[in-house]
């Protein structure tokens, strides 16, 4: 228990401290998620069937993949907007702080963990909430493809795979240098190329479309088991990031 | 009773182009001991690796008994110990006051009076925001922020660089009052010889990663000195004790005057006059000499 208490006392620090940060990421996020939204009320159909080809599914695949991570930490911070910040290491020298506080490597982990999981809800909450508004009001369209069960379904889905992807950004922020957290996203961008890439030459479809079709076919199991695979990621994501703090060098 | 403070053995850090040790290293309770060497000799990292701010490569260390390697043990040695060692740059854009409430609730044994105290001898604004700072100003707070929770050992990593005068003095007054006040030691790594001639014990010289000397501070009262004599010879100019010699005007200096003297003596050469060194000169030749 002191281990959780200690924590959430450092959470509720870096909240205080980054509250700027926060409000922003916050308003990206609605922002996106209007600009979400809007996308999916003028999408005339999705394609089930093999053969699908669609530019939009694509491009969408890539918006919700790629901008998986950024909700799980604050986006809109210093380090993220400018590489010159980035460069000088300043969540590698917070961390060099609470180094050499009486802090368990334990608690430190569990903290950035736990900051993580606290900023994906405030956030997904964001987008999710600004994105289902718009699909609300202009439901004519998505809902002829997709019924609202399904829908919250496909919601709870990604909530579940942003969480399978989010503890990579403790383990960035708080385990490798500064310049990383301009040049990981690049590489995660070449993942997210591949893994389209597969998907087009193996199944014919984006990854959105497999998603809905699994949901159509297997329901809330699908929502079930990405939720669940999204609650062992982020266990053994800060047992990686718990090694890593005590293994890196701070300074 | 635990005498002794800190036991590191065999220590050992390697960078790409630095390595540290194998390093060991003993302090006893009730000490001052100085890390002198010149820059880059490896001063800070020893202290960051005592802090695991940095992760070693080899090496056992045991700190106030406890056990280096145990997270448990880590938290607990951790609230008694002191370390200033310019961390705080993260906190830029936090007040002092801020970073205060924050450090202090690791600490129970926080001493709010002392911090208090502190702040106002050493006219700090604690509503200042660390970034406005100066640089000797950002020295003294995290000179404070060592102090407040009453440590057991203090790791001071050159502690009065950049502050002004009057304040150095006041920090050594500090650290004086700081050892009268229980069974306390401190490790200082200085290039200040006043804090070496006013505060410390012992004297560990560093030189690329690893500690080269270790004296007593009243060692090298007694037994540094300059010889002036009437020639040198050979066996003079090879003995184990002489630094430096020059031939004119001839003399000697040497680590271990008495010993130097029998030799001098020995090879009928006569002493005209013999000098002690003072502190500023012994270092410059320990740390000229690696």
């Amino acid at each position: 228990m002191k281990l959780f208490k200690d924590a959430f006392w450092l959470v509720k620090m870096e909240y205080k401290q980054q509250w700027i940060a926060v409000i922003s990421t916050f308003i990206m996020c609605l922002i996106v998620g209007l600009f979400m939204g809007t996308f999916l009320s003028g999408f005339t159909s999705f394609h089930f069937e093999v053969n699908s080809t669609s530019f939009d599914s694509y491009f969408l695949d890539f918006l919700f993949l790629g901008l998986a991570p950024s909700f799980a930490t604050l986006s809109m911070a210093k380090p993220y907007l400018s590489y010159r910040v980035a460069k000088h290491n300043p969540y590698g020298k917070r961390m060099a702080v609470l180094r050499s506080l009486p802090i368990s490597v334990s608690v430190l982990a569990l903290s950035r963990t736990l900051f993580m999981l606290c900023t994906l809800v405030i956030m997904s909450f964001a987008f999710f909430g600004a994105m289902s508004i718009i699909i609300l009001i202009f439901s004519n369209n998505i809902l002829e493809w997709m019924t609202i069960g399904d829908y919250v379904i496909f919601v709870f889905v990604w909530f579940g795979f942003m969480l399978t992807i989010g503890g990579l950004n403790p383990y960035v922020e708080y385990g490798m240098k500064g310049k990383m957290l301009h040049f990981i996203p690049f590489i995660y961008m070449g993942f997210v190329i591949i893994i389209e890439i597969i998907f087009f030459t193996f199944f014919n479809q984006s990854v959105i479309e497999a998603i809905l079709q699994l949901i159509k076919s297997y329901g809330f199991i699908v929502a079930i088991v990405s939720i669940l695979i999204g609650i062992v990621s982020c266990y053994e994501w800060n047992k990686i990031l718990k090694r890593r703090l005590e293994k890196r060098d701070y300074i | 009773m635990q005498t002794k403070v800190l036991e590191v053995t065999g220590l050992e850090k390697r960078f790409k182009k630095f390595h540290l040790g194998p390093m060991d290293f003993e302090l006893e309770q009730g000490m001052i001991v100085g890390l002198v060497g010149a820059n880059g000799s490896g001063k800070s990292t020893f202290l960051r690796l005592l802090m695991k701010l940095m992760r070693e490569d080899g090496g056992v260390v045991k700190i106030l008994g406890m056990n280096w390697k145990e997270e448990e043990e880590e938290v607990i040695y951790k609230k008694k110990i002191g370390y200033a060692g310019e961390l705080l740059e993260s906190f830029d854009s936090t007040t002092i006051k801020d970073i205060k409430f924050f450090i202090s609730h690791f600490f129970p044994t926080w001493n709010e009076e002392k911090f208090t105290r502190l702040v106002e001898r050493y006219r700090i604004d604690i509503d200042e925001k660390f970034s406005k700072c100066s640089k000797g100003t950002k020295k003294k707070i995290d000179f404070i922020f060592a102090m407040a929770h009453e440590p057991q050992l203090l790791l001071l990593d050159e502690p009065t660089s950049g502050v002004d005068i009057v304040s150095q003095k006041k920090m050594k007054e500090d650290l004086i009052r700081f050892m009268e006040e229980g069974e306390r030691s401190i490790v200082l790594a200085t290039h200040t010889v006043d804090e070496i001639n006013q505060l410390c014990d012992q004297i560990m010289v560093m030189d690329q990663g690893r500690i080269t000397q270790s004296f007593y501070k009243d060692e090298i009262h007694d037994h540094w000195g300059r010889v002036w004599v009437s020639h040198i010879t050979n066996n003079v100019k090879n003995h184990p004790n002489v630094i430096r010699f020059e031939v004119n005007p001839a003399q000697i200096v040497t680590n271990h005057v008495s010993n130097v003297e029998d030799v001098l003596q020995a090879e009928q050469i006569t002493i005209n006059q013999t000098q002690r060194l003072s502190m500023e000169e012994v270092l410059e030749y320990l740390i000229e000499q690696e």
